[in-house]
């Protein structure tokens, strides 16, 4: 079993870097408060750390998955927030595919959140396929077939076909 | 660990650019992406913007949360002395505990100053730290404009009590009752605020660290913070 990472060491290191990782996803409601949520998750789920990707690709990960869920919940629990979670899909890299984008901003909270995950690495990151599966812990080819799928939303969106 | 360390457009990916900051990456990868940081204008930019001086927040003490209070009592007490250490790159200046934290377990400085005014005007003689507020009326209702002058976390908050102009020795703190915006990093903040009810006053705060304010909590004077009221 890999050494875990030591949590004081992990927070004093990466507290400001997840702080503005959260940030990028616009109002969500409090970045401090998030930062710390994602401490207690990062305690919560040491256990699940095996060494494969560096602490600094975990934490990146556990927080990209908590700021899409606090969105989804943020536009469940008020309208107010509906207006800001578009932020997530604000700024994408240069090369995405401009369209998809623009469907996947106004379809992602109907879609899975594997499917949204993928959909900021590779829409916004601009990660290479590689990169996805192995902070996503998946085969390159799921990557693939997950950015097809969002292309597929995205293009059915588009002409209102199912 | 065979991480990729380029996107697709060639440059590394801002993960890297954190890895590298983190001292993740070996000496090869490091000094390839030294290279290309080198050469390339945008991604020194972006490296810049990693690079940044760390602002880490201040772990909350807070019990009955939500959400594993227990466990974020651990993580308070096994940062303690991380955060110590970390929390003398803030900008260079000390670190006071936020308002919250001062309460709960940090002593508080012998130094503490009488009043967040009195504290400002120690404060702006050595860095100028200082806040400008601007109110405007608007079809809505009043909205404050708080524009800071030297780098900070914001806030704007309610309170119910006097924020004191002179030696407040003896004094009760008031009591914060609303946090309308912040507390955060931002060159500007305009918040809408409420209509005034009672004893509520606005005050707008700046720190040169992350802090936390919280309702119920006092508005406690900070050594390094401000604090300014709608006049």
């Amino acid at each position: 079993m890999p050494p875990q990472p030591d949590v004081a060491r992990l927070y004093a290191d990466h507290a400001a870097r997840v702080h503005r990782w959260v940030r990028r996803f616009g109002t969500l409601t409090d970045p401090d408060e998030a930062v710390h949520e994602i401490f207690v998750r990062v305690i919560e789920s040491l256990g699940h750390f095996r060494a494969e990707s560096s602490p600094t690709t975990w934490l990146y990960r556990l927080t990209t998955n908590f700021c899409i869920n606090r969105l989804r919940d943020q536009g469940r629990r008020a309208e107010l927030w509906r207006e800001h979670a578009d932020a997530l899909w604000a700024r994408p890299a240069p090369d995405a595919d401009q369209e998809s984008v623009q469907f996947l901003r106004q379809l992602w909270r109907s879609l899975d959140e594997e499917l949204v995950e993928v959909g900021v690495y590779y829409f916004i990151d601009a990660m290479t396929h590689a990169e996805i599966a192995r902070i996503v812990g998946c085969s390159e080819r799921t990557v693939g077939n997950r950015i097809e799928r969002l292309r597929s939303a995205a293009r059915q969106a588009a002409t209102g076909e199912p | 660990m065979n991480e990729e360390l380029y996107a697709r457009d060639g440059h590394p990916s801002m993960l890297s650019l954190d890895r590298y900051d983190a001292g993740e990456l070996d000496g090869a990868a490091r000094h390839g992406l030294e290279l290309h940081v080198e050469g390339c204008a945008r991604c020194r930019e972006r490296l810049a913007a990693v690079l940044h001086p760390s602002l880490v927040p201040l772990p909350r003490t807070d019990v009955g949360r939500s959400t594993g209070s227990a466990t974020l009592a651990y993580l308070v007490a096994s940062t303690a002395v991380a955060m110590a250490a970390s929390a003398v790159l803030w900008l260079g200046a000390p670190v006071w505990p936020s308002p919250h934290t001062a309460q709960q377990s940090i002593a508080e400085p012998t130094h503490m100053a009488s009043s967040y005014t009195s504290v400002a005007q120690d404060y702006s003689e050595g860095s100028g730290l200082e806040l400008e507020l601007t109110f405007a009326r608007t079809a809505g209702g009043e909205t404050l404009t708080v524009v800071p002058r030297g780098e900070g976390w914001l806030a704007v908050v309610a309170i119910d009590g006097e924020l004191d102009e002179g030696d407040t020795d003896g004094g009760a703190e008031p009591e914060i009752t609303a946090v309308l915006e912040g507390p955060r990093a931002a060159r500007e903040l305009t918040v809408a605020l409420p209509r005034r009810i009672g004893s509520r006053r606005t005050v707008a705060v700046l720190c040169p660290a992350p802090f936390t304010l919280e309702p119920g909590d006092l508005l406690v004077p900070e050594p390094g913070c401000i604090a300014r009221e709608r006049e």
